[in-house]
């Protein structure tokens, strides 16, 4: 369709016209992108094509046509803030428009859609947060449903084995019971022991038939009266001789150094 | 470009753009009435439906209203613009081709007749029935399937029944008749 580099005259016309098929059209619109001299002589084609919409019956479209046209853009106007919109001039002209009745639509409407908005967002943000607690709540229950499972598959277990623990020394009032699963190396314990000054904890400890103590938890004095259960896991497959609370302090330690309060034989 | 006959039309809807441009609801009504007959007679005639017809010439002045500032009338022509984008919008509408539906870029026609004023418009008009009515029926009905049907020279020889080159001479020489007769 080129003549040399640029396009024919003839197909420029119909082009122009639109009357070249697709293919030919795109490789005329993409000459002409970026072809100064075609883009002018189409110009001037597009312009004798144009002509042609004057060979037709003149019609005027109806008036709600045109107030359709004034209220879309009354409707934008007020949906643009006061300051944006323009001279003083420009708002007198909006004032004195046929349309500038919607502003009373639309300037109410957008207001409401703000505060609709507003409340919405707080909702969202309020909803976020207890969303946000429930699972909280949640993941503390199942934890918790998990512990219990675990004491109960422990204390049912027939492989778990009970140990009584007696007071030592001066401490004959005390008192405590150890169930111990070697299986899982699962210790639960529940004692009943005096309270403590507030740099010292007492610790339980396992010991094994071979070997030095292992901990199984520090802990502090339950309430007067109170029993306290606690867990604690150690190496599995550990055969236990004894069991035994000691005074240490905050913090515990690897190794039992302070008095025994309680001791009990497997 | 043929800048002196437009000239004065030019100066006039620049000035008329320059003022929508500072959103001047007057100005816009001005060009609404001084195009809108045109273009709605025009997109009527290639769609015969009165309801879309407006709709496409509603959004047309509401991009004029958008974008005023990227028009320049010394570069080109409104009604121009006007005419080719709302013709080939209409056509888009009744045929869902993509490459019918080219849109213009601002100024990419350029129009070498005054618009301006309703007389000059209706002067034109009878003008340009003239040259129409007084074409072979060959000529007319060929320019007339291209640019109110949205057909292709090919479409519009398979139509007739009348060879491809046939056809692309027939353009040509109505085309030609328009310019000689409106120059």
């Amino acid at each position: 369709m080129s003549n040399g580099q640029h396009i024919r005259e003839e197909d420029l016309e119909l082009y122009a016209l639109g009357a070249l098929p697709d293919q030919q059209a795109v490789e005329a619109r993409s000459h002409v992108s970026i072809c100064t001299l075609c883009a002018t002589k189409l110009a001037e084609s597009r312009g004798h094509a144009a002509l042609l919409a004057l060979g037709v019956d003149q019609e005027k479209p109806s008036l709600a046509a045109k107030e359709k046209l004034f209220a879309r853009i009354a409707g934008e106007r007020a949906a643009i803030p006061a300051s944006v919109t323009g001279s003083p001039s420009t708002k007198r002209a909006t004032k004195k428009s046929a349309a500038s009745w919607w502003n009373w639509v639309f300037v109410p409407a957008t207001a409401a859609l703000t505060i609709l908005s507003f409340t919405l967002w707080r909702q969202n943000v309020q909803l976020f947060a207890e969303l946000q607690n429930a699972q909280s709540v949640a993941a503390a229950f199942e934890k918790e449903r998990l512990h219990v499972q675990k004491l109960i598959k422990v204390l049912s277990s027939p492989q778990t084995i009970t140990v009584k623990l007696a007071g030592t020394y001066d401490a004959a009032r005390n008192r405590g019971i150890v169930r111990y699963d070697s299986a899982s190396g699962t210790v639960v314990y529940s004692v009943d022991l005096p309270p403590l000054p507030a740099d010292k904890v007492y610790q339980m400890w396992l010991v094994p038939v071979n070997g030095d103590p292992i901990s199984a938890g520090i802990f502090l004095p339950p309430g007067p009266g109170q029993s306290h259960m606690l867990t604690a896991e150690i190496s599995a497959s550990v055969e236990a001789r004894a069991f035994a609370v000691t005074i240490e302090p905050a913090g515990g330690v690897p190794q039992p150094t302070g008095p025994k309060v309680l001791l009990g034989a497997s | 470009m043929k800048t002196e006959p437009n000239a004065a039309l030019a100066t006039s809807d620049w000035s008329l753009l320059e003022r929508v441009v500072r959103k001047d609801e007057s100005a816009l009504s001005e060009l609404y009435d001084r195009y809108s007959g045109l273009v709605f007679s025009e997109v009527k005639r290639i769609l015969r439906d009165d309801g879309t017809a407006e709709e496409i010439l509603q959004d047309l002045f509401y991009q004029i209203w958008q974008t005023a500032s990227r028009f320049d009338p010394r570069r080109g022509s409104l009604p121009g613009w006007l005419v080719v984008v709302a013709r080939n919008r209409a056509i888009s509408r009744i045929r869902r081709k993509s490459g019918k539906g080219e849109e213009l870029p601002e100024n990419a026609v350029d129009l070498s007749v005054d618009l301006e004023s309703s007389s000059t418009q209706n002067l034109l008009v009878e003008k340009v029935r003239r040259v129409l009515s007084g074409l072979p029926d060959g000529q007319r009905l060929a320019v007339e399937f291209a640019y109110f049907e949205g057909l292709s020279h090919s479409e519009i020889a398979l139509k007739t029944g009348e060879p491809l080159g046939t056809i692309k001479t027939r353009i040509r020489s109505a085309m030609e008749t328009l310019k000689k007769v409106l120059s």
